[in-house]
């Protein structure tokens, strides 16, 4: 089932990277180097405090989230405890859940045309970055054979 | 339409972060942009399509501009790959 609110082109787009442990600060920092610092991107990086569970960040990170806005959740693995409490405590109408996340698929959806609906920029970008997977030495040797060939 | 073709002369190519400033260059304008290298076209409106082209230094791809303001999106990519790329 898709989030309702596709249709809205003025909606403010936030994000949440949801790790176990500190990857989601690693996406973060690797992200302010690539395409700069973003507003409204939230970290949970759970299991790293024992005195925070992922349900408290969750509520204080969504108490900053209105209706007006959409909220993008990326996390580490389906399956996955993160994923799962993610599911439990924010699945609501404007928020999209994705997991398997890694840094082509998130600097993808970060730079989209805001006016483009949020449903067809997840498809679109997750197909583009499950082809950022590649056995590189395997396209080389790929490549030299063409280039033998030709 | 405005097609320009560009020698890539950065040793390194269009790498993530040149490529990203493409995408935010790209979001000025109201014009469609699209960047062919070979027989692949791809509009810049998405990192990983640009990164998809594998564009190397020394490498030659046609820009497209298409749209009201095709003359000043033009001007701003023609900057971007005739001097900001090599910067960066």
């Amino acid at each position: 089932m898709y989030p309702v609110h596709d249709m809205h082109t003025e909606r403010t787009r936030k994000f949440i990277i949801a790790t176990h442990g500190t990857l989601a600060a690693g996406i973060k920092s690797s992200l302010d180097i690539i395409i700069g610092a973003m507003e409204n991107v939230f970290l949970i990086q759970a299991y790293v405090d024992e005195n925070v569970t992922v349900e408290d960040e969750l509520k204080a990170i969504l108490a900053q989230v209105t209706d007006d806005d959409d909220l993008v959740i990326f996390t580490d693995i389906l399956g996955g405890s993160v994923t799962n409490q993610v599911l439990q405590h924010a699945l609501r109408s404007n928020v999209y859940i994705i997991s398997g996340v890694n840094l082509p698929l998130i600097m993808e959806i970060m730079l989209a045309d805001t006016g483009t609906p949020l449903n067809e920029i997840i498809e679109e970008s997750i197909n583009n970055a499950k082809e950022q997977m590649v056995f590189v030495n395997k396209l080389l040797t790929a490549e030299n054979k063409e280039d033998q060939d030709d | 339409m405005i097609t320009t073709d560009y020698i890539i002369t950065a040793p390194q190519g269009m790498h993530a972060r040149p490529a990203t400033n493409l995408v935010k260059l790209g979001k000025n304008f109201q014009s469609v942009i699209s960047l062919k290298k070979g027989e692949k076209t791809v509009r810049i409106n998405s990192l990983l399509n640009i990164l998809s082209l594998s564009i190397k230094g020394g490498e030659t791809i046609s820009v497209m501009v298409d749209g009201e303001d095709e003359a000043d999106a033009a001007t701003a990519i023609g900057l971007f790959f005739t001097q900001q790329l090599k910067d960066q």
